[in-house]
């Protein structure tokens, strides 16, 4: 799918709310320890940077998400599919991604329904903020809708793989091989001068 | 509610749907979902959403992706490498010589980052090459590098810790003052072990190092000192009472931050890699620990709490032979499974025997992290195990499987103390916190 322009126009808005997430997280640890020198001198308290903080966790999981569907990096137990033969191992790659899609549609479907209650009753937190729950929870769905969206999307190039080219379905939604999972845990990590620098592939 | 054979059907669904390879994820929200539309009906199915809402919107949880972001700004800007240098200088005179220098950086790298998967990355990375035409025996060069790798999440500030004081609702700040101890504990056995079999096979221990002069050791020991105070300032504002976990893990990030510029190594780039990184692990972890509490949530609607205790009680299993009979479980499970599906696939099913059992909360989720690190540890599943070997490129995985055996038999040893002796986890939390 990474020739798909349209894939891989959504990939990079996956990309860019992951960044965007990054540079937040930044910005309240900085502000975090701002209050904290603040309080501590004097005895002066900025409310609500909790709030923000808890707000902050729910959105950026929900964004990272689909960056790490994208990644295959959710977590699966691969100790008997490795030993499986590689019809049968399609077979379960493809019903993993499907049961997967099945659960991210219907997170995003239950989520939708969270934050449309929170407009209905025009919902406010009950901290001293008082923010209107719709703000962080439309941040939060979208998350959750990008996830619902490449999860299907994905489920769907599985199933077409599964008539076609079993090999292919099994590289692209299979779990992650050994070097693609050491590249992902120390991609861009550069250790040492006379250290090997290429750890992946 | 429902009873103890319904409750080990559920159970048994949950690690057949895990075996055939579907994502941790769907099974655990699917095990929760086929639960609430047998017994309880629609509404329950239908809160998945609030839950989703309410595992993720959590203060404390914050510190996840902070700890994350804190180690990978750190490994990325420089810190480790001149760390183990540094180490080197002080650890090289024991017997066992380069050994143990895997053990103590692995075990202050774990300490900031979070990852022992990482952990046995980047130090395999840097500590392969340093072995090479020393003479070591391959085999323990590699099962120091996994023992310590394995120490990542005993040593706060760890996921582990956090995702169970989430399940369980007991203090983080707690569970990180316990883990303290027995990580300590545990690295001094490991390093004994090293030193026990370099005294008894002076051969596997390589060639004896001529030590460096005190000048330079002195002028790298500043490397040193750089990861060291992110963990003194972390660990000290919690244990102080100045910041609550996630502000002292923001103040990490802001003090690794600051490390990573004197480097010379903070840019762009580097952050924005450091972003992504974050984000896919600390994306796997809160995907997984929502689903759990969605069936933790119908655990608990279910009864499976009051059925357990029951069956605890009429057991009457004193609580050292309960533990033992769960490390014995989680031993066999740990084969198979990886740190954090045992640990949010099984603390629904196990707490409510525990506590029932009178046990300790928080000596308990000492006991289930350690589990974890067994469980990293032992072949032929544990993920740092393949990491080491495919960082070395050379030789046989069964190389890396012996050199673990030594010091799996240390974590026994650790499982022992900390059975038999409560105090070693739960000394620190009181003395900080009071009873």
């Amino acid at each position: 799918m990474d020739d798909n322009r349209v894939w891989r126009g959504f990939s990079a808005l996956v990309r860019f709310f992951t960044l965007a997430s990054g540079w937040w997280l930044i910005a309240l640890s900085v502000v975090t320890c701002f209050e904290m020198a603040v309080r501590k001198l004097f005895s002066f308290s900025l409310q609500g940077v909790d709030e923000v903080g808890a707000y902050t966790l729910a959105v950026i999981s929900a964004f990272g998400f689909s960056y790490a569907l994208l990644m295959r990096g959710h977590t699966r137990v691969d100790f008997l599919l490795s030993r499986l033969p590689v019809r049968l191992q399609a077979t379960l790659n493809t019903l993993a991604m499907a049961t997967l899609a099945a659960v991210a549609v219907f997170a995003a479907w239950r989520a939708w329904a969270v934050l449309s209650e929170s407009i209905e009753f025009d919902s406010h937190s009950t901290s001293p903020l008082q923010t209107p729950l719709w703000l962080p929870q439309s941040l939060w769905f979208t998350g959750y809708l990008l996830f619902a969206i490449a999860a299907a999307t994905m489920a769907a190039h599985a199933c077409w793989l599964l008539t076609r080219d079993h090999a292919r379905l099994n590289r692209v939604y299979g779990p992650p091989t050994l070097d693609e999972e050491i590249e992902a845990e120390t991609g861009g990590i550069r250790i040492g001068a006379d250290a090997p620098t290429e750890t992946g592939r | 509610m429902i009873g103890p054979l319904e409750i080990a059907i559920g159970f048994g669904l949950m690690l057949v749907l895990m075996f055939m390879g579907l994502h941790v994820v769907t099974v655990m929200a699917g095990v929760a979902m086929i639960g609430a539309v047998t017994y309880l009906g629609t509404p329950v199915v239908f809160a998945f959403g609030t839950q989703l809402w309410g595992a993720t919107e959590d203060y404390v949880l914050l510190s996840i992706p902070l700890y994350i972001l804190l180690g990978e700004i750190l490994v990325r800007g420089g810190a480790t490498d001149r760390m183990y240098a540094s180490l080197s200088d002080w650890l090289n005179p024991l017997p066992g010589g380069l050994l143990h220098t895997n053990i103590g950086s692995s075990a202050l790298f774990s300490a900031v980052s979070g990852s022992s998967v990482a952990t046995a990355a980047t130090i395999s990375t840097i500590a392969l090459p340093a072995f090479r035409h020393r003479g070591y025996d391959q085999r323990l060069v590699l099962g120091s590098i996994a023992a310590g790798a394995s120490l990542g999440n005993l040593i706060p500030p760890g996921i582990a810790f956090l995702v169970y004081g989430a399940m369980t609702n007991t203090s983080a700040g707690r569970l990180y003052a316990a883990g303290l101890l027995p990580g300590a504990i545990m690295t001094v056995l490991f390093m004994a072990t090293i030193a026990l079999i370099a005294l008894a096979r002076p051969k596997l221990a390589g060639v004896k190092e001529p030590d460096a002069p005190m000048s330079a050791k002195l002028g790298r020991l500043v490397h040193l000192l750089a990861p060291l105070f992110v963990f003194l300032v972390v660990m000290g504002s919690i244990y102080t009472g100045w910041a609550t976990v996630s502000e002292s893990a923001a103040l990490g990030v802001v003090c690794s931050l600051a490390v990573a510029a004197a480097y010379r190594k903070l840019t762009v780039k580097m952050l924005h890699q450091s972003f992504l990184a974050t984000a896919r692990l600390t994306a796997m972890s809160l995907l997984i620990l929502a689903a759990a509490f969605y069936l933790n949530f119908v655990l608990g609607l279910l009864g499976v709490t009051q059925s357990l205790s029951e069956v605890v009680k009429s057991i009457q299993a004193s609580s050292a032979v309960l533990l033992w009979a769960l490390a014995l479980f989680y031993l066999l499970l740990g084969i198979f499974f990886e740190t954090l599906p045992m640990l949010v696939g099984t603390v629904p099913i196990v707490f409510p025997f525990v506590t029932a059992a009178g046990i300790d909360p928080v000596h308990f989720g000492v006991f289930m992290v350690l589990m974890c690190e067994i469980s990293l540890l032992s072949p032929p599943v544990g993920m740092t195990l393949y990491v080491i070997q495919g960082v070395r490129r050379e030789g046989s995985i069964d190389e890396v499987f012996q050199g673990t055996w030594p010091f799996l038999l240390s974590m026994v040893a650790m499982t022992a103390i900390l059975i038999h002796v409560p105090q070693t986890a739960l000394w620190l939390p009181n003395l900080f916190f009071g009873k």
